[in-house]
């Protein structure tokens, strides 16, 4: 599984979406993307990369594409 | 009932209710989204003030502004008809701009009611199509009930937050809260 897939995989199946509703997707843009839906996110994508996010990045985790962006920094070095 | 010091976090604090806090107060229960699942208040800004004053002398009561780290007021939260070792908790309702915001809230709130209360349990009332409030109590080790229905004829749910189901869920939520900052 590439990066990206596993990336989609952690939103698609913690949020029980579709991956066409990944793009632009936001925080609190749908219903389970919520604080609670947050945390599971981030639990989901460190298992998934084997990382511990710094709790700034998880703060400023506030789009898919955001999320992106934070995981490729060499803090995380997870290549797209 | 007040308590005067604040109660801080990493990335909120909890400040009792004070007649300053009037208008905030108000505009928040007459927010479109905290409408739908929080009883209505229908007063001014004067009777919202009286209520304050006479919650702030009602023992076993304790109700919460939420202050993000910026100065600024963002939610309401409450630890209220505190009988023997137990509580409900309530009048939650936060806009914040991250998730750790009102999952602090709580963390703090409940933290006061099992550490400086000393109670044993916390009890919810959660309208059964609340989805979002059911899941946010649930991340604290929310034990919740089948629904009943209100005088209103409404579904609700009880939930009740036990000492040591809160205590396994605070460790596990501020493994990740309160993670040594990398800068």
């Amino acid at each position: 599984m590439t990066n990206l897939e596993k990336y989609n995989n952690a939103f698609v199946e913690t949020f029980e979406i579709t991956p066409d509703q990944l793009e632009g997707l936001k925080y609190q843009d749908i219903e389970a993307w919520d604080s609670v839906g947050h945390m599971s996110l981030i639990a989901a994508l460190e298992d998934a990369f084997d990382i511990m996010m710094d709790t700034d990045d998880i703060i400023d985790f506030s789009s898919y594409k955001k999320g992106m962006e934070i995981l490729a920094k060499a803090d995380y070095g997870v290549d797209f | 009932m007040a308590i005067t010091e604040p109660i801080g976090g990493r990335y909120v604090e909890l400040r009792c209710c004070t007649e300053a806090d009037a208008e905030f107060t108000r505009a928040l229960r007459q927010n479109s989204e905290f409408m739908k699942y929080l009883p209505a208040i229908d007063n001014t800004v004067e009777q919202q003030r009286a209520w304050i004053r006479s919650q702030r002398e009602k023992p076993g009561d304790y109700f919460f502004v939420v202050w993000d780290k910026a100065g600024s007021r963002i939610g309401t939260i409450s630890i209220y008809d505190v009988h023997g070792d137990r509580a409900e908790s309530g009048r939650l309702a936060i806009k914040g701009d991250n998730a750790f915001q009102g999952i602090e809230a709580q963390i703090l709130s409940f933290r006061f009611a099992f550490g400086e209360l000393g109670l044993e349990c916390i009890d919810s009332f959660i309208f059964a199509d609340n989805e979002r409030a059911i899941r946010f109590n649930k991340q604290f080790g929310g034990r919740q009930y089948p629904p009943c229905t209100d005088e209103s004829g409404r579904a609700i749910i009880k939930c009740e937050n036990w000492r040591e189901d809160f205590e396994k869920a605070d460790r596990r939520l501020s493994s990740i809260l309160y993670r040594d900052k990398k800068h």
